[in-house]
């Protein structure tokens, strides 16, 4: 065995030998082919593939919608019609709508999420049990959205489940016409698919504080309450945050609840973007999409400065 | 002392019964927004089956529903156009998890700018995502749309939780073993092979899966960008919305599309989480 053999195989990189190192183009050869072959060559790749195929489209529509089209054609003046056409023609009135449902929705996911992701984490007791919860959060994932909706019609109807059975039992004389094609129905709609999205992020996070610290503020003589307040809600805090984010951007976003269960009658953001691009307004339903941009885009900041501030600077992990 | 003490311990019981109280609201909520979820897919299969599904309360039973499945065959091409999407994104969900999954975690710089450009679409909305995606491709480029945007954004939307569950692997995957491999002089296409990839396996069958079962069932993205190409979501969908007569037949093709999701999806978390504890 010669020598450059020997160091081969103890240094298959030739990181410790400089000499050994080959020189010029060859050297940019080698050392690309290296880059291709390590683990950071092909994440780069990947990275830029995505940019180029995935965040530039986006970074595109925000300044598409500051243009004016006809049907598929483009011209090329900037303008805020769009925007100003939202404003003329009332639509300002459904942004308000899908925020307010959004903030609803998201408070009564917190409300029942935090609590019920603090027993998960830190008091159910049978592993089987935990394991039965997280995968019931898990699979509403992987369901149909239209297939999970559609159902409720024959729930909510008017000869629908509900008030069959309260007619039946002589409660109600007629059907409640509000259950569906109303704000409730689709409220009812969401909260339920969007509940693992709050509560799966806030496990994880009390999971992670150290129950001697519970321990020790229980020592101390701390109550319940208070350690709750003074302990655990401040270190879920990334967690509650991540919660927030997550149920309050999709909700928002939901094209298809408010289609099949909001009935056209109250419309919602997501609603108008499918109705404008439908009859070909895509600036329009640009303007609306950079809005919810906009408004996850406030979200995100909100939760890196609060993150920020909470671990401190320099001690992002 | 004594009635200090007295005191002292009445507070105490207090304090249990009120812990014990909210315990049980907390679970009565908790579990019963859980059953907002499920309760409309377990009545959704008792509708399938039943005579008159749009009367309030189901009466008879019938099998005749799934028999017509056989008879009005609109949803068999959609059905197959799903399953190639969702092997095509599943396949890219494997490869690009695995390639970004493995290095990620031994990245020295801009990891977290990465891995936040990487899990950006769980926090776009799906309608922006479709209507951007269709903005940029259709009206700048000009691209005709069809099966290649649909994996396209059944990709955008899969590949964060195939990279997660990646992740979830590759992050406790021990560098020295490679290490190790190398002063053995092991070739680096060897230390991939016979080292990294049977550890990494079940990352990558689980972004397999996740990709798979996320481009199955995906719908809001796929509207916009579909084309005439049509998919099974977008085939319930606009048979939904057009309020057919179809509708014993939607229910029936719904129950189908749960059952099968509900399975696969249950199955991949096990296999996850049995490789995790082990």
């Amino acid at each position: 065995m010669n020598v450059r053999t020997d160091v081969m195989l103890r240094d298959p990189l030739g990181q410790a030998d400089v000499s050994l190192r080959p020189a010029g183009l060859h050297r940019w050869i080698v050392a690309r082919k290296e880059w291709l072959i390590s683990e950071r060559g092909p994440v780069h790749i990947f990275a830029i593939v995505w940019a180029v195929a995935v965040l530039v489209p986006v970074i595109i529509s925000v300044f598409f919608s500051l243009l004016r089209a006809h049907g598929l054609r483009i011209q090329w003046n900037i303008s805020l019609h769009a925007y100003r056409d939202i404003i003329e023609s009332g639509r300002w009135e459904v942004v308000v709508r899908t925020l307010t449902a959004a903030a609803a929705i998201t408070a009564i996911c917190l409300i029942v999420g935090f609590p019920f992701a603090l027993w998960l984490a830190k008091r159910a007791k049978s592993e089987k049990l935990i394991q039965f919860v997280w995968m019931a959060l898990t699979v509403p994932f992987f369901l149909d959205p239209s297939a999970r909706t559609l159902v409720w019609r024959g729930v909510l109807g008017s000869t629908g489940l509900v008030n069959t059975a309260l007619m039946k039992l002589d409660l109600i004389d007629a059907p409640m016409g509000w259950l569906l094609f109303s704000d409730f129905s689709v409220y009812l709609g969401l909260i339920g698919p969007y509940f693992p999205n709050m509560v799966m992020p806030i496990y994880l996070a009390i999971l992670l504080i150290d129950n001697d610290l519970i321990q020790a503020s229980a020592d101390l003589g701390a109550t319940p309450a208070k350690t709750l307040r003074s302990i655990i809600i401040p270190l879920a805090m990334p967690g509650i945050m991540a919660g927030i984010i997550f149920t309050f951007v999709p909700v928002m976003g939901d094209s298809i609840v408010p289609s099949i269960l909001g009935g056209g009658k109250k419309e919602y953001l997501a609603d108008t973007v499918m109705s404008l691009s439908t009859s070909m307004n895509y600036a329009g339903a640009a303007a609306f999409a950079t809005i919810i941009l906009l408004l996850t885009g406030i979200l995100l900041g909100l939760f890196l400065l609060f993150r920020r501030r909470a671990v401190g600077p320099g001690a992002v992990a | 002392m004594i009635a200090a003490e007295s005191f002292a311990y009445k507070a105490a019981l207090r304090e249990a019964r009120l812990i014990r109280v909210a315990v049980w609201v907390t679970l009565i909520a908790g579990f019963g927004v859980t059953a907002l979820i499920y309760a409309p897919v377990i009545w959704l299969g008792v509708l399938s089956i039943s005579v008159d599904p749009l009367a309030g309360l189901p009466g008879a039973f019938t099998m005749r529903w799934y028999g017509s499945l056989f008879t009005s065959t609109g949803w068999i091409q959609p059905l197959f156009i799903s399953l190639e999407v969702a092997v095509i994104v599943s396949v890219l969900c494997m490869v690009s998890a695995m390639l970004v999954g493995r290095a990620l975690p031994r990245l020295k710089h801009g990891r977290g700018l990465l891995l936040g450009a990487f899990l950006l679409p769980l926090v776009v909305p799906g309608i922006v995502v479709g209507i951007d995606i269709f903005i940029y491709y259709k009206m700048f480029l000009t691209f005709k749309m069809g099966l290649w945007s649909l994996v396209l954004v059944h990709f955008i939307w899969a590949f964060p939780f195939a990279l997660i569950g990646m992740l979830v692997i590759s992050s406790r995957f021990d560098v020295r073993l490679l290490e190790a491999a190398a002063d053995l002089g092991a070739a680096p296409w060897r230390r991939f092979w016979d080292i990294e990839r049977p550890l990494l396996m079940t990352g990558v069958v689980t972004a397999g899966m996740f990709g798979f079962m996320l481009s199955l069932t995906e719908l809001p993205r796929s509207i916009f960008v579909a084309g005439r190409t049509q998919t099974l979501p977008l085939f319930t969908w606009a048979e939904t919305m057009s309020r057919g007569s179809h509708i014993s037949l939607i229910y029936c093709l719904n129950t189908l599309i749960a059952v099968i999701s509900v399975a696969l999806s249950v199955l991949s978390v096990w296999l996850l989480g049995r490789r995790v504890k082990s």
